[in-house]
């Protein structure tokens, strides 16, 4: 049974309908691309999962539970959470504060030991732990991102263009944090533009055009494709 | 010496305003409007305390009772109030909050009448100190208020609800992805702010026992004005704004020649610093996120 199902979803901005009706389903165990051009409904894709968009249609189904009308907060109590696209990371916290933002609905005891883990993770992090969010660079903040994201330790993460903006090196090294979390047993859904990158690193993809899946299949099928070759990949 | 006097006193207002401004900075913040009807729970702060007092005749237990009646009744006013305008254009929640204020005031006016309760809640009388003349009230005021404030620091620093207000104001979406139910914060919020309201209650009626319906009007509105001066959803900026204000306020009444134009003097300052620095003293201007 899949992870998290996506059935029919409609998704509108006043009488606009950016989404028309779109289904995927993200495994157990998977990491699953989105890809799709600028205002192709990707991040609408994303934020309606979650629970900060409404949903005008359709049926938003996770861990066999039909989510589609909790608020956003239950539903990450359920275990998903969400990188947002642009980071958002809490500017006036500091880097460790964002962490405990992080971890806020968890009880047990772990949490010091699991910021521990994410400054061995992100040396960077630890570097500026007192450091305050906002004056991070783009990177440190995506880093920050991953990391408070994780400190929820979600069964689902979703991930907004984390390579946004990155230098090439950085982008890299993003795509192997991701990839390592997979390995721990974090199921990934991932909404990205590089996606010679993405496509390599995930089980399944879907394009995303005009608020439509217009094409699907494996990381493989898809990068052997000549529709994805020519719109996405560059030639 | 006077000089000393005249900034004790304006010291000890200026506590009580940065109080009230608390309320309105930390709403402002964390709820994104302006709730015009928080000077009028001083109001109501006031007459929990006269109607107690005048009940047990226990100064604790009306302040306390007092403190509790008006926590209940801001988180009330927000749930049945403004929750339902939450998404709403910023202009129908303002009258909304003007509306609220109305009818607390008129309530009041119904159930008390319009004649002044005088209210003694506590005698200290005066004490000379090193020469200067200063009312017990007054430092009494000022010690509290300082404590009262360093506690609120204390805790928007140091505990999880403290920083999930401060990530609140800051984004709400975010805050909600971390799992926190951001209505919860506001109801907090509320709660808080309203607690302090009628602890300014407490410390108004020290100062001047008579209580009628419109007690809380014009130390709102001056409240509103230390927030705004200091930086309206900046904490430390409605303490330093109060401060600021009760200060010019003490002195300017000091000075015969310019004691009648006080209140002028005071929003003319804040026209001033508005036109500086329009964020306020301490109001960041929120950096545009990529
Ligand atoms: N708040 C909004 N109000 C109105 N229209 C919106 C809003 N947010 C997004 N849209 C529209 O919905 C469509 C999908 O936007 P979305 O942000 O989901 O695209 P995207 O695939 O994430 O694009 P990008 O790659 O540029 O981030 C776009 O046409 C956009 O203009
Ligand atoms: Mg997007």
């Amino acid at each position: 049974m899949a992870l998290l199902e996506v059935k029919d979803l409609e998704v509108y901005y006043g009488v606009i309908r950016a989404l028309k009706g779109i289904s995927f389903e993200v495994n157990e165990g998977e990491i699953v691309t989105l890809i799709g051009a600028n205002g192709a409904g990707k991040t609408t894709t994303m934020q309606s999962v979650v629970g900060l968009i409404p949903a005008r249609a359709g049926h938003i189904i996770y861990d066999g539970k039909d989510i589609t009308k909790l608020p956003c907060h239950k539903i990450v109590h359920l275990g998903m959470t969400q990188v947002p696209e642009g980071r958002h990371v809490f500017q006036e916290l500091t880097v460790y504060e964002n962490l405990l933002m992080g971890a806020y609905m968890r009880k047990d005891g772990d949490i010091k030991k699991d910021i521990k883990g994410i400054y061995e993770r992100f040396h960077r992090l630890e570097e500026r732990k007192n450091q305050i969010a906002g004056t991070l660079s783009g990177g440190e903040q995506q880093m920050l991102a991953m990391g408070r994201a994780m400190m929820c330790k979600p069964k689902l993460l979703m991930l907004d263009e984390p390579s946004m903006g990155l230098s090439p090196l950085l982008v890299d090294e993003v795509f192997d944090i991701i990839k390592a979390f997979n390995k721990e047993g974090t199921t990934v859904l991932l909404v990205e533009q590089n996606a010679g990158k993405s496509l390599a690193i995930s089980d399944r993809a879907y394009v995303l055009e005009n608020g439509r899946i217009a094409l699907s299949g494996t990381g493989e099928e898809l990068m052997q494709s000549e529709e994805v070759k020519k719109a996405y990949l560059g030639g | 010496m006077d000089f000393i006097t005249t900034l004790i006193n304006g010291l000890s207002i200026g506590g009580i305003y940065a109080m009230i401004a608390l309320g309105y900075t930390m709403v402002y913040g964390i709820a994104k409007m302006l709730n015009f009807a928080h000077g009028d729970i001083i109001m109501v702060g006031g007459y929990t305390i006269y109607v107690f007092l005048n009940m047990t005749g226990h100064p604790a237990i009306a302040i306390i009772t007092a403190i509790i009646f008006c926590l209940i009744l801001g988180v009330t006013i927000e749930k049945v109030a403004y929750k339902p305008l939450r998404g709403a254009s910023p202009l129908a929640v303002l009258i909304t909050a003007i509306g609220v204020s109305y009818l607390l005031q008129s309530l009041a006016q119904i159930i008390f009448g319009s004649a002044p309760k005088m209210v003694t809640i506590f005698n200290f009388g005066t004490k000379n100190i090193g020469g200067l003349r200063i009312q017990i009230s007054t430092i009494v005021t000022l010690i509290a208020t300082i404590i009262v404030m360093i506690a609120l620091s204390l805790f928007v620093k140091f505990t999880k609800m403290g920083r999930a207000m401060i990530a609140t104001s800051e984004d709400k979406d975010a805050t909600q992805l971390m799992g926190i139910n951001v209505n919860g914060v506001i109801t907090v919020t509320f709660a808080i702010g309203s607690s302090l309201a009628a602890i300014a209650g407490l410390f108004y009626l020290m100062k001047s026992p008579s209580l009628t319906n419109t007690l809380g009007s014009m130390p709102g509105i001056k409240a509103f004005t230390a927030a705004v001066i200091g930086g309206i959803g900046s904490i430390p900026g409605a303490m330093l704004g109060g401060f600021l204000l009760g200060i010019v306020e003490c002195i300017s009444y000091s000075i015969p020649v310019i004691a009648p134009y006080t209140d002028a003097i005071e929003f003319l300052i804040l026209i001033v610093i508005l036109l500086v620095r329009p964020t306020g003293i301490l109001g960041k201007k929120r950096r545009e996120k990529v």
